[in-house]
């Protein structure tokens, strides 16, 4: 019944946008291209002679003049980069203070909010030029370049992309779910914004949280992707359910007393790349079921009871994994920080 | 209650600064008997005019970095003399370079053990900025905005909490630690947003257990009588001020019944470590900072003076480089060792390097914001490597300039921070996290 609600009101509230918005459109021929002549084109057009025979160079090498040149833009990037305002440099130089040392027009007038929210609207609902095209040129790649160039906002480093590939064909995980789980001890949030993947991690007051703080996971198990324990008060007992959230990549651990009985449980893990065992009881038998591991890259075994040849034996068995084990210090410098100044010979 | 002694050492913190300090961090408040009536003229002005401009939605990006541990060279470090070495020029005085783990790149013979973490390094030879003295450049590379008499500007701690928020609800999200850690600030954010002032990171947080001859129940029974006090003149005067204040409050208590509070103990760390870390304040303040990324804490600046080296400059270099280079290498290992360096981005920072001519009788370097050397390590940076060049004296960037803005807007990026998001001041005015400054991708991959 509520979601009949929803539904109706959702669709009332479309068309009411939808009303708006229709009365709104922004045309570019009669709204935006005035304003480009009269305060952008005396600087911004193809070369010319002006009246005392000196040639004219459009500055900053950014031409306004023609629609590819607008979508190009000049060295700064593509002026108009259609749905984004906020990385379209026409938009960001106009809608700057005017004392702000970039505000365009550079010399005159500034626009005026009108006119600036009238550009702002346009490029939002996707810089429609209409039939215009004006000046021709510059070539399809040239476009499509700067436009690629404007809209690489994304970072694509190994880990973002295994979340991606990891997140295909997964429905989000249900509200209530997340919901529950939330507190003001566990962070749960999706591992990039967007994803279905969860990160879940205990991040205040740790040492108050024990298995049973855990029940609410079980929900999410298959959505969680990240999981923080460190410092925790959990036991053996909690991994029989981490050790079905399929989707686990990292899995940070440090500072519990979980022991080599726990890890078995954690053997059918096949994505973990991250395990986190600094400062825990874990020995030399409990990476035997570590070692059968396949994708794990980060493995931290500082103070723990491995001995150095139980290390050496995960890096013959484990070639790929970075094992993380002494904590090499600098020999302390005796006369740091006494303020003692020695003399240069 | 060290309050006093913290008030006489005078190399720590001097007492305006102290004051200030716990104002805007501690307190939560600005200069509030002066700025009220500004603040309360803008809140009136902001009622009346419709056509102000509102923030989008913020959408944050993926990020390859949680938190942030910011080292700050206050002064203006020597490049040639530290990261960007010129072995055989005429410039380079008496200091050698030396190897490093990392293939081709050679640093200053200070910093043999920073030599052995430098594939976790990337270093930005190429970094210039156009502020050639201390405040101004300071300002600079913490807000990316120069100094203006009109506004001023979050620091990028302050951008990284108002953006992204806090994690650990019980402890602040923004932390300066060392004397001169007062650069960063809320700017125009709400106050809550500024850094938490550690003057020493030996005695921690100060004064904040309830006093013994005080009952919990007691407690609460003040604090209600407070809040009834305070009743009317919050409901009458209710400004961002005024609200600050009662933030302060809440996060004062929270924190106060918080076992998280340890976060700001180093007495609870192993001597040997402390030892290594160096027993200085810096050095210490580095074990601070981890610490407290440890306990999720979001942004710890850890500040080092007195790298102005005028006149002094080889002396200064053979006194203050080793023991920063035991300091920084053992926090690199520390953080690595416990897999917080995959989350921690380090940044190292300073306002500008010094004149590539030895100066001033043979033995000193002038302020010189054309080129320099800042480096960044972790947080999904791809270390080992030396980012941009300068000529073969130092004196000019020759290859993938670095401007300050870029910096922040590679740390931005890194955290998830959209550098093109438009925030608007209270008086309407847009602001971005790293002004124009475009993130340098290539240090990702």
């Amino acid at each position: 019944m509520r979601s009949i609600q929803v539904l109706v009101l959702s669709a009332i509230a479309g068309v009411c946008c939808l009303g708006e918005a229709a009365a709104q459109t922004v045309n570019f021929r009669r709204h935006i291209l005035p304003i480009l002549k009269t305060s952008c084109f005396k600087c911004h057009q193809e070369a010319y002679k002006d009246s005392g025979g000196r040639t004219k160079k459009p500055k900053g090498g950014l031409r306004l003049d023609g629609k590819g040149w607008i979508l190009k833009g000049g060295k700064n990037g593509a002026s108009v980069v259609p749905g984004k305002s906020s990385v379209s440099v026409l938009y960001g130089r106009i809608s700057l203070d005017a004392d702000d040392d970039d505000i365009m027009p550079a010399k005159g007038d500034v626009l005026s909010k009108s006119k600036v929210a009238l550009v702002e609207r346009w490029i939002t609902q996707g810089a429609n030029f209409g039939s215009w095209t004006g000046k021709s040129g510059p070539g399809a790649a040239a476009v499509k370049k700067a436009q690629a160039a404007s809209n690489l906002t994304k970072l694509a480093t190994p880990t973002l992309k295994l979340y991606e590939d990891l997140a295909k064909g997964m429905k989000p995980p249900l509200p209530q779910a997340v919901k529950r789980a939330t507190g003001k001890k566990c962070q749960v949030v999706p591992v990039v914004p967007g994803s279905a993947l969860l990160r879940v991690a205990f991040i205040s007051n740790e040492s108050s949280v024990r298995n049973k703080d855990l029940v609410n996971l079980a929900q999410l198990a298959s959505h969680i992707t990240s999981l923080g324990l460190a410092k925790t008060r959990i036991t053996d007992d909690a991994l029989d359910s981490i050790g079905r959230m399929k989707k686990l990549t990292r899995l940070d651990l440090n500072r519990t007393a979980i022991s080599d009985e726990g890890l078995v449980k954690l053997a059918n893990l096949t994505e973990l790349r991250h395990l986190n065992l600094h400062s825990t009881d874990i020995t030399d038998e409990g990476l035997q079921a570590i070692a059968q591991l396949p994708k794990l890259e980060k493995l931290f075994l500082w103070n723990t009871k491995v001995t150095p040849d139980g290390v050496k034996k995960i890096r013959r068995l484990l070639p790929r994994t970075k094992v993380s084990y002494e904590l090499v210090l600098p020999t302390p410098d005796p006369t740091a920080g006494s303020n003692s100044r020695r003399r240069r010979r | 209650m060290n309050i006093k002694e913290l008030f006489q050492k005078s190399d720590e913190c001097c007492r305006r600064d102290f004051m200030s300090g716990a104002a805007s961090g501690l307190l939560a408040v600005g200069a509030m008997p002066v700025l009220s009536g500004f603040a309360a003229a803008q809140d009136k002005q902001k009622k009346q005019g419709k056509g102000k401009p509102v923030d989008k939605p913020l959408v944050l990006g993926p990020a390859t970095a949680k938190n942030v541990i910011y080292l700050y060279m206050s002064g203006g470090i020597s490049h040639i003399d530290t990261f960007d070495t010129k072995p055989g020029a005429d410039n380079q005085g008496p200091i050698e370079s030396i190897k490093t783990n990392a293939d081709g790149v050679r640093i200053s013979q200070y910093f043999p053990e920073l030599a052995k973490h430098m594939d976790k390094i990337a270093l930005i030879n190429s970094m210039s900025s156009t502020q050639g003295a201390h405040a101004q450049g300071r300002y600079f590379m913490h807000t990316s905005y120069p100094m203006r008499g009109t506004i001023k500007h979050p620091s990028i701690g302050a951008w990284l909490n108002r953006m992204s928020g806090k994690t650990n609800p019980a402890l602040p999200g923004h932390v300066g630690i060392g004397a001169g850690a007062n650069t960063a600030s809320a700017g125009f954010f709400e106050s809550k947003f500024a850094p938490l002032p550690i003057g020493n990171p030996e005695s921690g947080l100060q004064d904040s257990k309830r006093h013994g001859s005080v009952s919990e129940d007691r407690f609460s029974r003040r604090l209600a009588k407070l809040a009834e006090m305070n009743k009317a003149f919050t409901s009458k005067f209710n400004d961002r001020k005024v609200r600050g204040y009662d933030d302060m409050y809440q996060e004062a208590l929270r924190l106060m019944k918080s076992d998280d509070l340890a976060a700001f103990d180093i007495g609870k760390e192993p001597k040997e470590l402390r030892d290594a870390y160096g027993r200085n304040q810096f050095g210490q303040g580095c074990l601070l900072a981890r610490r407290l990324i440890e306990h999720n804490v979001r942004f710890v600046e850890v500040v080092s003076g007195g790298w102005d080296t005028h006149t002094n400059n080889f002396d200064a270099m053979e006194d203050r480089c080793p023991p920063l280079d035991q300091s920084i290498a053992t926090l690199l290992a520390d953080l690595e060792v416990r897999g917080l360096l995959d989350d921690t981005m380090v940044v190292f920072a300073t306002e500008f390097g010094r004149t590539p001519d030895i100066v001033n009788n043979g033995n000193g370097r002038n302020h010189f914001p054309k080129a320099f050397t800042c480096w960044l390590a972790g947080g999904g940076i791809v270390g080992g490597r030396a980012y941009g060049k300068t000529d073969a004296k130092g004196a000019n960037v020759i290859e993938n300039p670095v401007p300050v803005p870029d910096l922040n807007a590679t740390i931005a990026h890194a955290l998830g921070l959209p550098t093109e998001h438009i925030i608007h001041s209270p008086s309407g005015r847009p602001f971005r996290v790293a002004h124009k400054g475009k993130p340098i991708r290539a240090l990702f991959a």
